[in-house]
């Protein structure tokens, strides 16, 4: 109960980096040869207390670049 | 996500794309885009539905509406649908060598040192920052009055865009000439400077002159700033500083076309937003006494506005963004074909273009039940291309989250001190278009009273 995944979609991703502000555990925001940076996920395989975290990053991502997968045990 | 290629075996199967009705002579549709654009585009769907055809003098251009259509068009490479192409008609207000009047790899390498003033970091500080100026604004308006409020938040956004991004230096240099040479540059985005931005005639001709002017003015501040070796932390030493990844510096000519670029982006798409969210503030007072409860709550937890005490305004959030679903600012987003381009059984050829239009998108009642009633409970639609005020994919604005933070904080610090209500009928209050910018028609007064505590 309560695993889940987090996709950024990097063609709606423009580095805003509020998923770094909400859950620096979960986001980093790398440098790229574009005129912005992009977000990275950088735990494939979360704890489930950090969901709530995540949930904050999607809600306030101004690009509506962040997705949660939950998935089932 | 949305398939856009056809395999070349279903090439042959494609449909023609529906034609608008009423085009005349060479100039096509042109002259009814240039007279009522947004009518035109509303007509163009009605008629043909998600792609529709027209002739604007010579160059045909293809409406595409519905989030199916819109993620095709913002996920399709810059390769082939063009943005550089599609928007010239910047190049006389920017300057030659800025943004789309420079190479691709200089635009985005000017994009990159924009986007310093709108990091993560930089944002911190400016709900604060604009709530100093509204309270600076509102000192001398008494317990109550009247006031034209198009005039008023272009005026307000003006002090607080310039001075969040550009700096405190910049900001108190903002001069009555500096708001008409805008003014000016402003003039001259007719709907007409889509198709030709070097017509001879006068409003051309004073944005012009506005430019070179404000040369002048950009350029004694930079050259007063070396001279005092006086180092600032603003988006002017910033531009200063910059380099080129081939080490070469900014001109004069590209500074002032990066302020320019900088203050055009922000400045009256957040002035006709707050504008059109005041209006239906005052047309639907119902929602008066939870707007400003919601903003009495935010005020109670902290004295200072900061941008995390600014997502706790939900019924405020829902006025702004209702304000751009139902008035969108901007309502031409255009590309260049430079590859044929396919969209389900569709080809749009080489040499066409192609455009959104949010006002027309964001009134498909699939997506939005009674488009036309304005409800700031509506809830956001699950499809992230449905709602493009700001545009979309890799060319969206990227100072969404900053005109977004700018807008509420704007609020916040007008709603705590006074209430509004219309002077005019409630449909008097029409939208216009005389440039590429939708606003609220004039007069746009409003009458103020000091809240009661």
């Amino acid at each position: 109960m309560g695993k889940f995944r987090i996709k950024v979609d990097l063609g709606l991703c423009q580095g805003h980096s509020v998923c770094l502000a909400e859950a620096p555990e979960l986001f980093r925001v790398v440098d790229t040869d574009m005129a912005y940076p992009q977000a990275q996920v950088i735990q494939e395989n979360p704890a489930p207390e950090l969901l709530s975290k995540a949930e904050g990053a999607a809600e306030y991502c101004p690009n509506g670049a962040i997705t949660i997968v939950y998935e089932d045990d | 996500m949305t398939t856009i290629e056809l395999p070349a075996s279903q090439k042959q199967k494609s449909r023609p794309i529906p034609f608008v009705s009423g085009a005349s002579g060479p100039a096509g549709h042109y002259e009814e885009f240039c007279a009522t654009p947004l009518e035109f585009l509303h007509r163009a769907f009605d008629e043909c539905g998600e792609v529709a055809e027209f002739d604007m003098g010579g160059l045909r251009t293809v409406l595409m509406v519905g989030p199916e259509a819109h993620e095709a068009f913002f996920r399709a490479p810059e390769e082939q649908l063009n943005a550089a192409a599609a928007y010239q008609m910047m190049v006389p207000v920017f300057g030659e060598g800025v943004q789309f009047g420079a190479s691709p790899e200089i635009e985005r390498q000017q994009l990159r040192i924009q986007y310093q003033g709108l990091r993560y970091e930089k944002m911190i500080n400016y709900a604060a920052l604009v709530a100093g100026e509204v309270e600076e604004f509102i000192k001398d308006w008494g317990d109550e009055g009247e006031k034209d409020f198009y005039e008023a938040f272009t005026d307000l956004t003006l002090k607080t865009s310039t001075h969040c991004l550009l700096g405190s230096e910049l900001r108190y240099q903002l001069t009555h000439e500096f708001e008409e040479l805008y003014g000016d540059l402003d003039r001259g985005l007719d709907p007409a400077a889509l198709l030709d931005p070097y017509q001879q005639k006068d409003t051309y001709r004073k944005r012009d002159l506005a430019r070179t002017r404000l040369q002048e003015l950009v350029s004694a501040s930079v050259r007063s700033r070396r001279e005092r070796g006086v180092v600032s932390n603003d988006m002017l030493q910033i531009y200063m500083d910059a380099q080129y990844e081939d080490g070469t510096k900014l001109t004069d000519n590209e500074i002032t076309g990066m302020v320019i670029w900088f203050m055009f982006a922000g400045h009256h798409t957040s002035s006709n937003t707050a504008a059109w969210s005041l209006v239906e503030m005052a047309r639907n007072p119902q929602y008066f006494p939870e707007l400003k409860a919601e903003i009495d709550a935010l005020y109670a937890k902290s004295k200072e506005l900061s941008m995390n005490a600014l997502r706790d305004i939900p019924l405020l959030e829902g006025f702004v963004r209702e304000s751009l679903r139902v008035h969108p600012p901007l309502n031409a987003i255009s590309r260049r074909v430079l590859k044929e381009f396919h969209y389900k059984d569709y080809v749009v050829e080489v040499g066409k273009n192609v455009m959104l239009c949010p006002h027309v998108a964001h009134k498909l009642p699939e997506f939005f039940p009674n488009p036309y009633v304005f409800d700031p409970k509506r809830p956001a639609p699950e499809n992230v291309f449905a709602s493009i005020a700001f545009g979309g994919g890799k060319h969206k604005c990227i100072g969404n989250a900053f005109a977004l933070l700018q807008v509420r904080a704007i609020f916040c610090a007008l709603l705590r001190e006074y209430d509004f209500e219309l002077t005019q009928a409630a449909e008097a209050y029409r939208e216009v278009m005389p440039t590429l910018i939708l606003r609220p028609s004039d007069p746009c007064r409003l009458r103020y009273k000091r809240r009661k505590n």
